[in-house]
């Protein structure tokens, strides 16, 4: 069967691989980045003032162009999963096999990534997102791992909730990843002692990625989670591994704010607690389902 | 008296430490994660155990409580002291929250104006200070500040209320984990296997009855589309004059994801399948072991039996396992509810009922593999029967999950204040502007609460609206900050 998903996935794909090239380059040789320096300044779009190609504007160009491509692919995936489903469900969210949420993921991780972006301007952040983007696509591609057949949505799956829970703990993680990228920058950089780009903005970002994220993963998965939870099984929290892992990976974050806000912490230590705490996240939405089973393996 | 103070104020300064909080959430991670690698006994049987850690490492998982780390008292414990560390950290900050809310603004000194990290000078002439100070404030509050002058400056700000988000956010935690606790302690629940026409009694006044139920495939395949069940809830009447009875009061077609809900009571579509482990009927085909001779084909269920007249025995089946497996430890048990490898428990008596086999014996099997098996092992006792399982049927049926929890409408409210305090947080950022009027210049500066980043465009386009201002006075050039 034809899927036109699967073609602008892959057309994504290609897409993010070049812009993942200009991020390359742009880290490698775009040594300048533009210093905002404090408030008032910092809405500044203005691309580092260098003579040569301006790798970074191809790259942020790029990833934009393979964004649209992806946003296109997903929504195809919705309708093709509609059309398979025989349009009785009531909204699809393209996110019910191992191949439409690694899709699903490669369209809404950079386009976090792109929005963190336009605000901070940190480009070497991008060569993790849409890296991680291109990675998630070559592993949908695999028709072993992540086949692409559609299959109609599962009883369980036949909420609203699907579309609220899943759309939230999805971005927590988008923008979770941008963090990470943020914070693996910062730690390399304080080992190498080189400072290409001020450590306080790297911190700064970092910050701003988790709080977003933590909002939309803890009110995902502490809100909207039980409440299609007690819809669909009878209870609030059962104690499922998916579950636990969501709440330790959110528990982490949480002590992670609170030694940077009320502590005041903003060194290496919040960094790695940051590191482990995305360790989580990954462990909890990956992990668990290949390792721990539990009510959540759909896939 | 002095001693209890004293106590109490050690008491709250060591409950209102962060240090303890994380102390607390790393504890919580660390037992949760042993409860997520660890199978728990809510979802995992005996046997499972047994053979995935043998006797031994079972009971150690035992002992540590590490099958149920969830409810052992050490995770309650942290549970318990987390709620009144939380507890204690809501009342600290609630109470500088407040503070906050009863501070008043104050003037500036313009010199430190000018030294604010977010300000901004706009020379203007100006013949008349108040006038334009006059356009000022109404700029400010088109833009919903609350704006008040106090010596010779204006001072506005917006959303100073914004701070309680944060407390409304720990104060829903709090109240869900009360929601948890009400639910825990409170919840009635039951699991209906219901057939056709079946009638629970859920309390006094009322009953469930299955009507009817069913599974649905998409169109041109065997994929399921939803399991349905049509219950009709039946209410005792209350009226004195006649004799009670149970009247019907609503009918729903329930499914996955739709429960029925009335007075309290939730239904939900939990299960629907083949009743194999309860309401089997099996077909045994009975030989007798020293002639060969069949003796027949014979029907029965489960929890019953069929005599052989000529042989004046009764063959009772005692239970029937769809996938039967042996644990490690010698104990047979159903893997699955899927029929995969069937089996029957029989037992057989005389017509003065002393049995004619041994205890624990003996079973029948359909999968030809397992015949075979069981005949070697049976070989030493004996056993003056052959008896072969050749046929089973069991009824569909219905898996209703009925609940009672009175913990709802608080789980429901903590879910609420959670997400309003949340975007309060956010979304709003307590906003605070000076504005000084000088005969040649304005003197301006704004301040956001935690995020200076959020006022940052808002700054910007009043500046620029102060500075379309040009009817009393006329702006010379812009000078940047």
């Amino acid at each position: 069967m034809k899927l036109y998903s699967v073609m602008l996935f892959f057309a994504a794909t290609l897409g993010y691989f070049l812009s993942f090239l200009c991020y390359l380059f742009y880290a490698t040789f775009g040594t300048k980045h533009p210093n905002n320096g404090p408030v008032l300044g910092i809405v500044a779009n203005a691309a580092p003032a260098r003579a040569g190609i301006d790798w970074g504007r191809w790259a942020t160009a790029l990833a934009w162009m393979a964004v649209a491509l992806a946003t296109s692919g997903v929504i195809a995936r919705a309708i093709e999963l509609g059309d398979a489903s025989n349009w009785i469900r009531r909204v699809f969210l393209p996110a019910t096999s191992t191949y439409e949420t690694f899709t699903f993921l490669a369209w809404i991780i950079p386009l976090a990534y792109l929005l963190f972006e336009r605000r901070y301007q940190i480009k070497q952040v991008g060569l993790f997102a849409i890296g991680i983007a291109f990675i998630l696509l070559g592993a949908a591609a695999s028709p072993v791992f992540a086949p692409s057949e559609v299959r109609p949505v599962v009883p369980s799956l036949d909420s609203i909730w699907l579309v609220i829970h899943v759309l939230f703990m999805l971005t927590g993680i988008a923008c979770f990843t941008t963090g990470f990228g943020a914070t693996a920058l910062f730690l390399r950089q304080h080992y190498n002692k080189a400072e290409k780009i001020p450590q306080a903005r790297l911190e700064e970002l970092m910050y701003r990625c988790i709080t977003i994220g933590f909002v939309f993963y803890f009110i995902g998965g502490f809100v909207f989670g039980p409440i299609w939870a007690e819809n669909a099984w009878g209870r609030y929290w059962g104690f499922d591994p998916k579950e636990m892992g969501m709440a330790i990976a959110a528990l982490t974050y949480a002590a992670y704010l609170h030694l940077r806000i009320v502590m005041g912490w903003r060194d290496v230590r919040v960094a790695w607690l940051a590191a482990v705490a995305y360790a989580l996240v990954l462990f909890a939405w990956l992990g668990v389902n290949y390792f721990l089973g539990g009510l959540h393996s759909f896939v | 008296m002095i001693f209890l103070q004293r106590v109490g104020s050690d008491l709250y300064s060591f409950f209102t430490s962060v240090r303890l909080a994380i102390v607390l959430i790393s504890l919580i991670v660390l037992i949760s994660l042993i409860g997520m690698f660890v199978p728990q006994r809510d979802w995992t049987r005996e046997v499972d155990f047994v053979s995935r850690y043998g006797v031994d490492g079972y009971q150690w998982l035992k002992t540590l409580q590490f099958d149920h780390v969830f409810s052992s008292w050490y995770f309650l414990f942290v549970i318990t002291l987390l709620t009144l560390n939380l507890l204690a950290c809501t009342h600290k900050r609630l109470a500088a929250s407040i503070r906050y809310y009863k501070l008043k603004q104050r003037p500036i000194p313009p010199s430190a104006i000018e030294k604010m990290e977010m300000h901004r000078v706009i020379p203007i002439a100006a013949a008349n200070p108040s006038a334009v100070q006059e356009k000022v404030s109404a700029i400010l509050r088109k833009h919903f500040f609350r704006v008040r002058e106090e010596a010779g400056q204006v001072l506005a700000d917006k959303w100073r209320w914004e701070r309680f988000g944060i407390d409304v956010f720990h104060v829903s935690l709090l109240v869900i984990l009360g929601a948890g606790l009400l639910t825990a302690t409170l919840t009635f629940r039951t699991f209906i296997v219901g057939h056709k026409g079946d009638v629970v009694k859920l309390d006094k006044a009322l009953a469930v009855r299955i009507d009817d139920f069913y599974s649905e495939n998409y169109k041109n395949t065997d994929r399921v589309m939803d399991w349905h069940s049509k219950l009709t809830v039946l209410e005792k009447t209350q009226k004195p004059e006649s004799v009670p009875s149970y009247e019907p009061t609503t009918t729903k077609v329930i499914e996955v994801n739709d429960p029925l809900a009335y007075k309290g009571y939730k239904f939900f579509q939990a299960a629907f399948g083949q009743d194999w482990m309860n309401s089997a009927e099996v077909t045994l085909r009975v030989t007798r072991a020293s002639d060969g001779a069949n003796l027949g084909e014979f029907k029965a269920k489960v929890d019953d039996g069929f005599e052989i007249q000529g042989e004046k025995i009764f063959v009772r089946i005692e239970a029937f396992l769809p996938d039967l497996d042996r644990a490690p430890n010698g104990t047979f048990y159903s893997r699955t509810q899927r029929l995969e490898n069937p089996a029957a428990f029989v037992t057989v008596v005389d017509a003065q009922g002393n049995p004619l086999y041994p205890k624990n014996c003996c079973w029948a099997f359909a999968n030809a593999a397992w015949k075979e098996e069981w005949k070697s092992l049976s070989a030493g006792l004996k056993l003056p029967y052959e008896i072969e399982l050749i046929g089973m049927r069991a009824p569909e049926y219905t898996g209703i999950q009925v609940k009672k929890d009175p913990g709802q409408p608080v789980a429901y409210l903590g879910f609420l204040l959670l997400v309003t305090g949340i975007s309060v947080h956010l979304f709003f950022k307590h906003k605070m502007i000076w504005v000084e009027v000088q005969p040649d210049r304005i003197l301006l500066a704004g301040m956001a609460r935690n995020n200076p980043r959020q006022f940052e465009e808002e700054f910007v386009q009043l500046i620029n609206e102060i500075e379309k201002i040009e009817i009393e006075y006329r702006v010379l050039e812009p000078v940047n900050a």
